[in-house]
């Protein structure tokens, strides 16, 4: 006789339990999907490897009026390019360039935003010859000397089936800007003005004759009206000549004291009449040990044109760089400037090994207290 | 034979279906509502969560002579920057336009190619060292909001 044990076989419905189970499930996927879709990283809009922009030419030209900058690029890569964003610096020794001159396009090219495209043909720099090759004209007025120019190329690619304007930072070109004066002896109205003779400074700094200049027995005044000799008061203050023999109302005339010359450690300038210092105009004159084209003192030059201790200095206008006076056995192990200074007993690392920041061989070695070399 | 019944009297069926019912449901919610609440705060930009928006920034900066020096090289637009100052062990962050030559900041951020020149010379005396950090905007459930990208991905200028 067996015995058998019957269990309550009634719960929960097989079809609930599934639904429940199914409905948790699409819930918690969709919460968890719609969380974590945002982390899932999505290919990124970037150039590609390979996009390169050269600068092939450039010409900025800074006469004071007709400031231009001619920009010709080249496609030095693989892949055609639409445009780029163009940057200048305006101050010496900025490292960023962030005056945007897109605006002030003249030619070889048009504006598109902040930016400059080269054609209504999108990507239109092709890295094939002739296509691969652009001069664009900028005309820069305004904003004084420039000293370097950034250019980040472009290109148009397409996202999700729409086109986009794409920046090739890493394509990036960069180059010192050089200025180039026109002179306007050729354009004489613009730096003689009213003047109908004598001579006048043009922008490059050289004397102009302004026509048609006098009719004897007239004589040419220092506002440059050609009057009778007999009204013409001028002198050498009148120009403010210090130096030099000049034609002044007609006769020659000898400026200043000292014969035309001027005094010691100084030289006529024929453009201004004016003395000028020797120290300091970048010339190793008579007297003179090094010139490096200023007169302060602690750049190696002295105020009055002599090598400063602990420098030597050499060309025209004179480098002057400073002396190191650490023995060769410190030079050897990379001290190559800095000051020698007397620590023995003084030290703070252990010596006959290269401590980076001095402290060397002040204590033990070959060289035991003797000085130490700071970098 | 002998047949033994066990007694089957204890929680009915229905109950029980009932409880496990309301129990799901009541998880389920909290378990909605907490996730829902992580789902608003992310923010998003071009459809992706910030944070990994902030891989893709770049940008230049540079200083000279108290003037800051920002252009952004790279495709996505740089709302603002925070300038991080280390001085004398201590650092404090504040936002560009906290600072007297931020002013100029483009209210809508620097665009791709956009630049930005300041002078923060008068802000930064005695510094140690000046990082920018990126701040990108990017919308959540709740509108637009800021981010702020983390320092590494800052650039550290040479003062």
């Amino acid at each position: 006789m067996s015995s058998r044990v019957q269990w309550n076989k009634k719960g929960l419905s097989l079809v609930i339990g599934y639904v429940l189970l199914i409905a948790i499930s699409i819930v918690m996927s969709i919460i968890v999907y719609s969380w974590l879709k945002t982390y899932v990283p999505k290919e990124t809009l970037k150039c590609p490897e390979g996009t390169s922009l050269f600068i092939k030419e450039i010409e900025y030209t800074c006469t004071p009026g007709k400031e231009t900058l001619n920009v010709t690029v080249k496609n030095n890569g693989k892949f055609s390019i639409n445009g780029y964003f163009i940057h200048v610096s305006n101050k010496s020794g900025e490292e960023l360039p962030t005056i945007d001159i897109s605006s002030r396009i003249l030619v070889g090219g048009k504006i598109s935003g902040n930016s400059i495209v080269f054609s209504e043909s999108i990507n239109y720099l092709t890295p094939d010859e002739p296509t691969n090759v652009r001069m664009s004209s900028f005309n820069v007025t305004g904003y004084g000397q420039l000293y370097k120019i950034e250019i980040i190329p472009i290109r148009i690619q397409e996202e999700d089936n729409k086109k986009r304007t794409v920046s090739c930072g890493d394509a990036k070109v960069e180059e010192v800007l050089t200025c180039y004066v026109e002179c306007v002896p050729d354009d004489i109205s613009v730096t003689c003005g009213t003047w109908t003779c004598g001579q006048r400074v043009n922008n490059c700094g050289n004397l102009v004759s302004c026509p048609p200049g006098c009719t004897e027995p007239d004589v040419c005044n220092s506002l440059g009206q050609c009057i009778p000799p007999a009204q013409c008061t001028d002198t050498c203050a009148t120009y403010g000549y210090e130096c030099g023999t000049w034609t002044i109302c007609g006769v020659s005339t000898t400026c200043g004291s000292y014969g035309g010359g001027c005094q010691t450690g100084y030289e006529c300038n024929i453009i201004t009449g004016k003395c000028v210092a020797l120290c300091g105009n970048g010339v190793i004159n008579s007297g003179e040990t090094c010139d490096d084209g200023n007169i302060a003192s602690g750049d190696g030059c002295s105020s009055s044109c002599t090598i400063e201790s602990g420098f030597v200095c050499s060309g025209e206008p004179s480098t002057c760089t400073t002396v190191s006076s650490c023995p060769s056995y410190c030079v050897s192990l990379g001290y190559t400037t800095g000051a020698c200074t007397n620590s023995a007993g003084n030290c703070q690392n252990s010596g006959g090994v290269y401590q980076s920041g001095g402290d060397q061989w002040c204590t033990g070695g070959e060289h035991a207290d003797t000085c130490c070399c700071t970098t | 034979m002998v047949k033994k019944f066990r007694k089957k009297e204890g929680l009915s069926p229905i109950i029980t279906t009932v409880l496990l019912i309301a129990l799901t449901i009541a998880i389920t919610a909290i378990v909605f509502l907490w996730f829902r609440g992580m789902v608003e705060e992310g923010v998003t930009k071009f459809g992706k969560n910030i944070k990994l928006v902030c891989d893709d920034v770049e940008f230049d900066a540079s200083y000279s002579s108290g003037t800051l020096n920002i252009v952004n090289n790279g495709n996505v637009p740089i709302f603002k920057v925070n300038i991080k100052i280390a001085r004398d062990g201590n650092y404090q962050t504040k936002d560009i336009k906290e600072l007297s030559g931020g002013t100029s900041w483009p209210d809508t951020g620097l665009a791709q190619g956009g630049t930005f020149s300041g002078d923060i010379g008068s802000d930064i005396v005695n510094a140690d060292s000046v990082s920018v950090l990126p701040v990108l905007i990017g919308t959540s459930a709740r509108g637009k909001k800021t981010f702020i990208c983390g320092g590494q991905y800052g650039k550290e200028i040479a003062l």
